[in-house]
């Protein structure tokens, strides 16, 4: 005798319907399956007690049709596959179960009933992947309480055309070797709005070397550790805009080289140890501009093209040099104390010969 | 007696779908596209008889159908 396989859906343990085309939990077109359920189904489940793969019959795969076309399962067994699309009505809990029937007709036993439970977030454990490699990255959105983790080799928005965003308004941690819109065609934002200080350990990095830098934009302090490195080397420097202290231990580089510098903007001081360069030997040099404090031994647009200037309002100590050796000099200004020998006590200004005139 | 005896979710996501979780598994899903793949099975009810060579089975009328 031969059966004609319907597939139907209940919420909540509710009144069973039977799917089809229309909205709601419905068939919807699969791009990998044939119109009209002549797709015919290989055996994919284990076969039932007392039998084998031997006994399988081939069943049917539907987008479109239900119940598929009858079949004969004497003493034998099928796989009937349908591709559907949950009610977007669905609340969070809600249970949907899964039968077939023969036609309408129940089964004679059902051993096991599928069942799908709606969810609100999602939970990521072990080593995910978020949005691998796809053409147009999608958006994580949570807004649970519950720390979300990607530990091991996590990769947000990896190598995509168009990277989507990640939003966060809990900590998040990315341990290991973790690189967040790495060498992307047009870098993606990851934004914090929480007031748990965000921390990249190990060796971190930042909007690497893309084409167009991205941008970093923090409402807590940072903290780059080991080797950290922020725009390095790219076409058209980024920008990093802080509130808060930041410290750059071992060999830090800010834009260091770029064709066309970019600028580093603070509202508290700042400082550089060991070997720092500002915006060092670049085709057109920068401004430095600061309201408190310059230690030695800075150098100033050293060996430049065409000098920058330095504007200060407080104090320079040690071994100063301003626009040394430029082909055309730029100029240095000083309103209040130079406690150290310079060539003429109070205003002074350098010519584009390379010589001193005290300005009275 | 037929019989829906497993299930497995999949992905649509190729002409044989990634598996969502492992067979006879429930899933959680927030929304989305979802393939399901359901067993079905028709086992013959008879008699299991013992003969010389083995075991066969003989069905209520009468006709031995297969050895098991």
């Amino acid at each position: 005798m031969a059966n004609q396989f319907q597939l139907e859906y209940r919420v909540n343990a509710g009144a069973w319907t039977t799917l089809t085309g229309a909205s709601g939990t419905a068939l919807i077109d699969s791009a990998y399956i044939a119109s009209s359920g002549t797709d015919t189904t290989a055996a994919r489940l284990t076969a039932p007690a007392d039998m084998t793969t031997g006994n399988f019959v081939a069943g049917y795969i539907s987008d479109d049709t239900n119940p598929v076309a009858a079949i004969e399962i004497v003493d034998s067994y099928t796989e009937i596959e349908f591709c559907f699309e949950l009610d977007d009505t669905l609340s969070t809990s809600d249970e949907v179960e899964f039968r077939l029937t023969d036609n309408g007709a129940v089964l004679d036993t059902y051993s096991i009933t599928p069942k799908i439970t709606m969810i609100a977030s999602q939970i990521l454990t072990g080593a995910p992947a978020i949005s691998d490699a796809p053409a147009t990255a999608g958006t994580l959105i949570t807004a649970s309480s519950v720390l979300q983790a990607l530990s091991g080799v996590a990769s947000i928005a990896t190598a995509t055309g168009t990277p989507g965003s990640l939003t966060a308004n809990q900590a998040r941690v990315l341990a290991g070797v973790v690189s967040i819109s790495s060498s992307l065609a047009t870098a993606g934002t990851v934004k914090s709005d929480s007031t748990i200080p965000q921390t990249l350990s190990g060796s971190p990095s930042v909007c690497e070397s893309p084409s167009t830098a991205g941008s970093l934009t923090a409402n807590q302090a940072r903290i780059l550790t080991g080797t950290a490195s922020i725009s390095e080397a790219t076409a058209t420097a980024g920008t990093v805009a802080i509130q808060a202290s930041i410290v750059l231990t071992g060999t830090p580089s800010v834009s260091q080289s770029p064709a066309t510098p970019g600028s580093l903007t603070a509202g508290t001081p700042q400082s550089l140890s060991g070997v720092a360069a500002i915006s060092e030997a670049p085709a057109t040099a920068g401004a430095y501009t600061t309201g408190i404090i310059a230690r030695a031994p800075p150098s100033l647009a050293a060996a430049e093209a065409t000098a920058g200037s330095v504007v200060l309002g407080i104090v320079l100590t040690g071994v100063v040099s301003e626009a040394d050796a430029p082909a055309a000099a730029g100029s240095f200004f000083s309103g209040l104390v130079l406690d150290r020998p310079i060539i003429k006590p109070g205003v002074t200004k350098l010519t584009p010969a390379y010589g001193v005139t005290k300005i009275t | 007696m037929t019989t829906q005896f497993g299930f497995q979710f999949y992905n649509d996501d190729g002409a044989d779908g990634t598996a969502l979780a492992a067979e006879d598994t429930h899933i959680s899903v927030s929304e989305g596209v979802v393939r399901l793949r359901i067993g079905v099975s028709q086992p013959l009810t008879g008699t299991v008889v013992k003969t010389s060579d083995g075991k066969i089975v003989k069905t209520s009328d009468g006709k031995i159908v297969r050895v098991v």
